[in-house]
């Protein structure tokens, strides 16, 4: 039987070795890959792009930036859930709680009341309330909700804006690659700080 | 606000005043809205922005946790209490816990990709527990083998469950099959590194089920692979996981593996059979040896051909940049934009964000030549793999007892339930 105890200690000291180097590894580009995703998220912030932002240590999710967000339709059909984990909400501070809503109704109404005909929501997700004269709420619901973008992109052509498409991340699965970050042909999204 | 009693003229010069004071905020503010806000003198409260509510289940802190766990019981499981049966358990509690409840994401396999993008660009963002995720399942696997393997893996423990009648697959097969997770790790890397894409994640069989949607492809491979992996135990986890080569690779180190003791075997067989990897190598006879000369002449012959063989994979790597620069997104970009297709999405994007053709191409030039370097580095590892299982195929092969191969045995324990001498294995 061959001596096996140099044979060990080489075995020994490679495995700290690879153990340290993995380790340290770790370390480095923990600390190195900070938050700072290179693009206009931070502008004009000097420490771009190796930012060492302790948040860096947080967790990370994707979101949707507003600004880039082009409403092309791919949320609803990219993401690898079905339905999409993104969705449609209401920035109800920015709304104009308009009788003609641009983000609810389809641009030629017969008439302004809540019939599917003159729904632009393909599932009739959001719910106009008459509030008082001459204000209506619109509200999303979620769970029908496809992500398809289309009330976003009317209300941001025509209205305030204050329909948005989002990234939920009670049901967003938080891939490592986006499918839908992928196809996104305006590059919008982006991995965030998780809040 | 109350309205302001000054006369039109006045206001007028005061709003052009305060355009000019706060002009550039301006251009950064979002957008003066068309409608103005409305004032509700019912009582009217604006329901409050719901912010999404924080993950319990999958909270990436409890996820790590869980990890470690799962970890720590597998090592328990298999070398103190040496039982199948907790390992089988363990198993099924990382599947619903990480395969179901989480959705497979995200996975130590897919963190690999992110670690490769994140070491080439700097600004991938990399949390602690996706490198925590990445990181734990290689540091057990230097000390105690392939514990993630054996239990922790959602992806493991589906085929593991569904290995209901495991054949042995011939044993050049197996090594010639054996190469493919060394292979396929290369161009997963390179692919990750480059912005290509991840393909692990685009190619997983599995995690159409976990997440219960997919397309009609990956359910049809996801399908055909489990089936496979009812007469062909854990087909992904020996011929396909990247990752597995990495942990095979850790595993070599391992001070613990599981072994069987020469004085308590009594040479039934039965955990060879047992074994759905094929790990457990019989006694051989020793064979007789070699003339000297020969073997060092044809020692010599590899070694002189190994330089041309580097070269050779380090050219044949870098003619890949071309056909892979294509699969590129910017590259579909600039097509768009040379044949002047300004109604495509991507290009009124580009354009809106003021991007530039001419940025663009350099861009394009820049990354052709990474993929460049890239692919050559990638041939020249696949050379490097070959080699490395030419010498791996001519080693001595030799023993007077049954072998566990630490690489291979991903620590199942199966084994254990086999051998007729309760505990024999160890």
């Amino acid at each position: 039987m061959k001596d096996l105890s140099r044979r060990r200690l080489l075995v020994s000291a490679l495995r700290m070795g690879a153990a340290g180097s993995l380790l340290g590894m770790g370390v480095f580009l923990g600390r190195r890959n900070g938050l700072c995703t290179g693009g206009d998220a931070c502008p004009g912030c000097p420490e771009r792009p190796s930012c060492t932002n302790p948040a860096a240590r947080k967790d990370t999710v994707w979101q949707i930036d507003t600004s880039r967000c082009m409403q092309c339709g791919n949320c609803a059909t990219a993401c690898v859930l079905s339905p999409s984990a993104v969705k449609c909400i209401h920035q109800y501070e920015q709304c104009g709680y308009c009788d003609l809503c641009s983000g609810y109704f389809i641009h030629d109404a017969s008439k302004l009341d809540t019939g599917a005909e003159n729904q632009l929501c393909p599932v009739g997700a959001i719910q106009r309330r008459f509030v008082e004269d001459p204000y209506f709420e619109y509200r999303i619901d979620e769970a029908l909700c496809l992500g398809c973008g289309r009330c976003v992109q009317s209300c941001a052509a025509f209205g305030n804006g204050s329909l948005v498409l989002q990234v939920r991340h009670e049901r967003c699965v938080n891939c490592n690659e986006c499918a839908i970050a992928v196809q996104c042909p305006a590059d919008a999204f982006r991995r965030v700080e998780r809040t | 606000m109350k309205a302001m009693p000054l006369s039109p003229l006045l206001r007028g010069i005061l709003a052009l005043l305060l355009i000019l004071a706060l002009g550039p905020a301006l251009v950064a503010a979002p957008v003066e809205a068309r409608f103005p806000r409305p004032d509700f003198s019912s009582g009217y409260a604006m329901p409050a922005m719901e912010a999404s509510p924080a993950p319990v289940l999958s909270d990436p802190r409890l996820a790590t946790a869980l990890l470690v766990l799962a970890l720590l019981l597998s090592g328990l499981a298999l070398y103190r209490f040496r039982s199948r049966r907790a390992v089988r358990l363990l198993s099924l509690l990382c599947l619903l816990y990480f395969g179901f409840l989480r959705k497979g994401c995200l996975c130590p396999i897919g963190a690999m990709q992110n670690v490769a993008a994140g070491w080439v660009d700097v600004t991938q963002p990399l949390s602690a527990a996706l490198l925590a995720l990445f990181l734990l399942p290689l540091l057990a696997a230097l000390w105690w083998g392939r514990l993630f393997c054996g239990a922790a893996c959602p992806l493991g423990a589906v085929q593991d469950w569904l290995a209901l009648s495991p054949r042995r697959v011939d044993a050049r097969l197996d090594r010639a099959l054996g190469l493919l997770p060394f292979l396929y790790l290369g161009l997963v890397l390179l692919f990750a590194s480059t912005g290509l894409g991840y393909l692990v994640c685009r190619f997983d069989p599995f995690v159409a089920f976990f997440r219960f949607s997919g397309t009609a492809s990956m359910v049809l491979v996801g399908v055909s692979i489990l089936g496979l992996g009812v007469f062909v135990a854990r087909p992904y986890c020996r011929y396909l996981c990247p990752y597995g080569a990495l942990l095979a690779g850790a595993s070599c180190l391992a001070a613990r593996k599981v072994q069987i003791p020469v004085d308590r075997c009594v040479n039934c067989g039965l955990c060879l059979d047992a074994c759905p990897v094929g790990a457990i190598r019989p006694p051989r006879p020793r064979r007789a040896a070699e003339s000297r000369d020969r073997a060092r002449r044809r020692l010599l012959n590899l070694l002189a051909l190994a330089p041309a063989l580097l070269a050779l994979g380090l050219y044949v790597g870098s003619l890949m940049a071309a056909p892979l620069l294509k699969l590129h997104p910017d590259h579909a970009l600039d097509r768009a934009l040379d044949e002047g297709r300004r109604q495509d999405d991507a290009v009124v994007a580009f354009l809106l964000q003021g991007g530039r053709p001419d940025e663009l191409k350099a861009r394009l030039r820049g990354r052709a030549e990474t993929l460049k370097r890239g692919g050559a580095l990638l041939g020249a590892f696949w050379v490097l793999i070959f080699m490395g299982a030419v010498v791996a195929a001519s080693r001595r092969n030799e023993g007077e007892v049954h072998e566990v191969s630490r690489s291979a045995c991903i620590a199942c324990g199966r084994c254990y339930e086999f051998c007729p001498r309760n505990g024999s294995i160890e």
